[in-house]
């Protein structure tokens, strides 16, 4: 950690920049009501800051900025529409990794089976560099979603090498597609195919794993009506559903195939529907169309987006609402989403424990990070991800990182390491734009000393005013060793990352 | 194990370095200020009851091909490709190690086998939770929390049993979870801490520092009323007492060799906290990897490279702690066993009942505890998996009443009536 380097740019940009008095001032004070915004808000949070942080992977000077301007209706609409973003400045640092994630992931397995760090390393490196300088920053989010939704185990033989191509031909394309769409994606994907054994799902030997999951985790949900004969039955109708690019002749690309003499062609009956014999490879979509429609996934989906977007427990009003516009769009998240942020339980609802890749990514956008040369931002975090048991495609289990406060309240100590390294500014790979940050402190009126930005800073990392005993605190710690302004304020924005609020979404 | 993982370089330097224990952190070791009030005095040391070490093999392990059924026809009709051979099987160069005439070990456990034959470890088979769940998520939560289909309590069974054990030890490492996220079994109101690094515990730069923001922390977290203030109060406690074990300079007795894998290092560094008498009560381990639906392999493989790696670290505990294993109970489980019958793809799929291990000095000198009913189609599961006769249930209270001094049972396994197994020594 150098923090003379931050300290310096903090300095210098001072010295540089003229206090000029704000122009935003009036601009917040008429701050637009619509479609989106509460009728009642309960929870005393700056509306803003409440939909930056549920919608976004962290606040940044700009978006602050942004969507003050704007207001929150038109940034929702703004969000919900992600082709209609120019996002081109996400490419450069991008470049880098594009020798892997443009490949075939077969090509890839045969290229660098010896050598898998290097597309880990191109996988985390490509969704960290997205999450903190995307400004598509919903469907990044949504990306994760889906992600974690169909989630496939990298640590399982090629699937490291075949994520590549699930994350860009399947979930990226699809993020936003109709549901439908998506789950006949990931069943034809190499990944999903080689991760729950369905590449191995053959009429004289049928493999359960993948039909098991389809119902219980991309589907249905565990109670969504099926029986373990259905169990049985789905698992037959995806028998020869396989991937290719194993044979001699093969020139190594791995993709879907169906083989048709592994098929299992007589008669299913799923969910009491009977699939006639000599269906094919249809019996699998005929599936996937019985279980999209269903009201069980609607209602399962849905559960899980209020979980991501609201709460842990998202109340069954909600879950209705988001259900009931998923099923009368035909499966559109987008209406989904729309549904979601036009709740009252949206706005209201409690706070929503960060996973740690999301805290990590928060703390470089919170800072004004961007980062320019993915690798070593991947050096930089791979460690502590990895102890906090939060790298992305690594959870073995396919129900995807758990969504609950439970599951992550245990990894304080490596947080508060990252608020620290966050903090000193020294992080390779990456520029810390401080001079973003003051910018927006001078539109504020905000002086360059400590209290002043503390205050400043508690609104626009947590959305409300420090407390009493916050503020205590936070100015005990930083003036406690140091006379010195620049100094002082970096101490309490360490604090202030590493503090219990900032842990919250 | 993922492929991620870079081990931090300096937990090896560390491990590889042999610093002699200096005199300031012998003495610390020796009387250590966090020591339980109670344990002050000779006398009642014993109402202290033993270190629990609850290891869980993720996935569903085989244990039909871990302690194999040799005397059993009907377990070679069912895996021709896939059961390990008889003990007097010539044929091949690997075959299972007879345990007593009926069940064997697996070859790839052979480290275990002095053990076995001396009364400290042994098997239960035919045994497991008893919901008829074949997902993986709804065994290991139900068998964590330690109540079958039912959801009403958030706890896990250990959480309870430590909840409702009045101890007098309010060490910060009364339970420790090892690896990246708390296992649900520890769930409940004693804040355990979870870490995978003794030496890496410690927050970053100028120690005077650190240490003060460590303090501004409690205050701020102090603040706050839910679970993250208890959990960051451990921390801070948590972080102060590792500080004070001397890790570093930890060595194994007895030329103890721990494989150097995830689970070997956290085997270690228990084995560590429990010489250095911190308070430790209960650690939980996870071992992943053992949802073999593909190519499970045979006396060698997939899950034979699974099983060597548990036997070694096992087997490595039990040498380094020695005499001290009177006081430790090692328990191992999983959240089912797999089906009789191979599947077409050389691996096996979800089943049903399985085996657990016991590690402890005090057991019964019985290798195989079962009450083994038969592998035919009419006994099985469904036809098709091995039942359950022995509730796991049964073997925890047995260890929670014999060996850990838990008299609440009925807390700790609500709607349970256990019925006796017999593990240990009267």
């Amino acid at each position: 950690m150098n923090r003379r380097q931050f300290l310096g740019s903090l300095i210098a940009t001072l010295g540089a920049s003229t206090l000029t008095p704000s122009s935003l001032g009036a601009a917040l004070a008429a701050f637009p009501r619509g479609a989106f915004a509460p009728a009642a808000q309960l929870t005393g949070r700056d509306p803003v800051i409440h939909a930056v942080a549920r919608l976004t992977y962290g606040v940044t000077p700009d978006l602050y900025r942004h969507v003050n301007l704007i207001g929150v209706d038109a940034f929702i609409d703004e969000q919900l529409a992600p082709e209609n973003i120019d996002d081109s400045a996400v490419a450069a640092p991008l470049e880098a990794l594009a020798p892997i994630l443009d490949e075939n992931g077969g090509i890839l397995f045969r290229q660098l089976e010896n050598r898998r760090g290097e597309v880990a390393v191109a996988l985390l490196g490509n969704v960290a560099t997205r999450a903190i300088n995307s400004r598509r920053q919903l469907y990044e989010r949504m990306v994760q979603f889906w992600g974690d939704h169909f989630s496939v185990y990298v640590g399982k033989g090629p699937v490291l090498f075949l994520k590549v191509d699930d994350d860009r031909d399947v979930i990226r394309p699809k993020a936003l597609a109709r549901f439908r769409e998506l789950l006949g994606a990931s069943a034809r994907s190499p990944a999903m195919l080689v991760y729950l054994d369905n590449a191995q799902n053959e009429r004289s030997a049928p493999n359960e794993n993948y039909s098991r999951e389809l119902l219980e985790l991309h589907t249905l949900g565990v109670g969504g009506g099926y029986t373990e004969d259905d169990v049985k039955e789905v698992a037959r109708a995806f028998t020869g559903w396989s991937v290719s690019g194993r044979g001699q002749d093969s020139d190594g690309r791995i993709q879907f195939t169906f083989r048709r003499m592994f098929h299992d062609n007589d008669e299913k009956i799923v969910l009491a529907t009977t699939i006639p014999a000599d269906g094919g490879e249809q019996d699998g979509d005929i599936v996937l169309d019985i279980l999209a429609a269903h009201p069980s996934t609607a209602r399962f989906l849905a559960t899980k987006l209020a979980r991501r977007f609201v709460a842990d427990q998202p109340s069954d009003s909600v879950v209705e609402q988001v259900a009931a516009a998923f099923t009368a769009s035909n499966g559109d998240p987008r209406a989904a989403l729309r549904a979601l942020f036009q709740s009252e339980e949206f706005w209201n609802a409690p706070p929503k424990l960060k996973q740690p890749f999301e805290y990590a990514i928060s703390l470089f956008r919170a800072l004004n990070y961007r980062v320019d040369r993915p690798n070593p931002l991947v050096r930089f975090l791979r460690d502590p991800l990895d102890a906090l048991g939060n790298i992305p495609f690594t959870w073995p289990a396919p129900n995807g990182f758990p969504d609950v406060a439970g599951a992550w309240q245990d990894g304080l100590l490596m947080r508060w390491n990252l608020a620290l390294a966050a903090a000193g500014g020294d992080i390779e790979g990456t520029t810390a734009d401080t001079a973003g940050l003051l910018a927006l402190w001078n539109e504020h009126d905000v002086p360059f000393a400590t209290e002043p930005v503390i205050d400043f800073m508690g609104g626009y990392l947590f959305g409300r005013a420090l407390t009493d005993q916050e503020r205590a605190i936070t100015l005990d710690f930083a003036t406690a060793d140091t006379p010195d302004s620049a100094a002082q304020i970096r101490s309490a924005l360490a604090l202030m990352l590493a503090s219990p609020a900032f842990q919250y979404r | 194990m993922t492929i991620l993982k870079t081990r931090p370089l300096s937990r090896r330097q560390f491990l590889r370095g042999s610093v002699a224990m200096s005199a300031a952190i012998a003495a610390q070791a020796a009387l250590p200020r966090w020591m339980p009030r109670l344990a002050f005095a000779p006398d009642q040391q014993a109402a202290r009851g033993d270190v629990l070490v609850s290891i869980f093999l993720r996935g569903g392990a085989d244990t039909l091909n871990m302690i194999v059924p040799h005397g059993e026809d009907a377990y070679y009709a069912a895996r021709p490709r896939l059961a390990i051979p008889r003990p007097d099987d010539s044929s091949s160069p690997l075959t299972a190690i007879d345990l007593d005439g009926f069940f064997g070990l697996h070859p790839a456990m052979a480290s275990l086998q002095p053990i076995f034959q001396n009364g400290g470890i042994m098997a239960v088979h035919n045994t497991g939770s008893p919901h008829d769940t074949r997902s993986h998520f709804e065994a290991m939560d139900f068998m964590e929390r330690g109540t079958p289909d039912d959801y009403s309590l958030p706890s896990g069974w250990i959480g309870r049993h430590l909840a409702t054990l009045n101890s007098q030890n309010d060490s910060p490492l009364r339970a420790i979870g090892w690896g990246a996220s708390m296992q649900a079994s520890l769930r409940g109101s004693i804040s355990p801490v979870v870490l995978q690094s003794i030496i890496d515990y410690h927050l970053a730069g100028d120690p005077a520092a650190a240490a003060r923001m460590m303090e501004s922390l409690g205050s701020l977290y102090a603040l706050e009323t839910d679970s993250l203030a208890a959990s960051a109060e451990a921390t801070r406690a948590a972080v102060d007492l590792l500080a004070q074990v001397g890790y570093q300079s930890y060595r194994p007795s007895n030329d103890a060799a721990y494989p150097d894998s995830e689970f070997g290092m956290a085997l270690r560094q228990t084995a560590a906290l429990i010489r250095a008498d911190v308070g430790l009560e209960a650690a939980c381990i996870d071992h992943g990897g053992w949802d073999t639906h593909v190519n499970q392999g045979g006396v060698e493989g997939q899950q034979a490279r699974l099983m060597s790696d548990l036997a070694a670290g096992l087997a490595a505990f039990h040498a380094d702690l020695g005499d001290a294993m009177t006081g430790v109970t090692v328990v191992v489980m999983s959240e089912f066993g797999r089906r009789v019958q191979e599947n077409g793809g050389r691996g096996t799929d979800h089943g049903h009942g399985g085996a657990m291990l016991l590690m402890n000095g005090e057991l019964n000198p019985t290798p195989v505890t079962a009450r083994w009913v038969g592998l035919q189609p009419d006994v099985l599961d469904r036809g098709e998996d091995l039942p359950i006769t022995i509730d796991y249930r049964d073997v925890l209270t047995e260890i929670l009443a014999t060996r850990l001094g838990n008299t609440s049972a009925a807390q700790v396994f609500p709607n349970h009536t256990a019925s006796s197994v017999g593990l240990f020594r009267a």
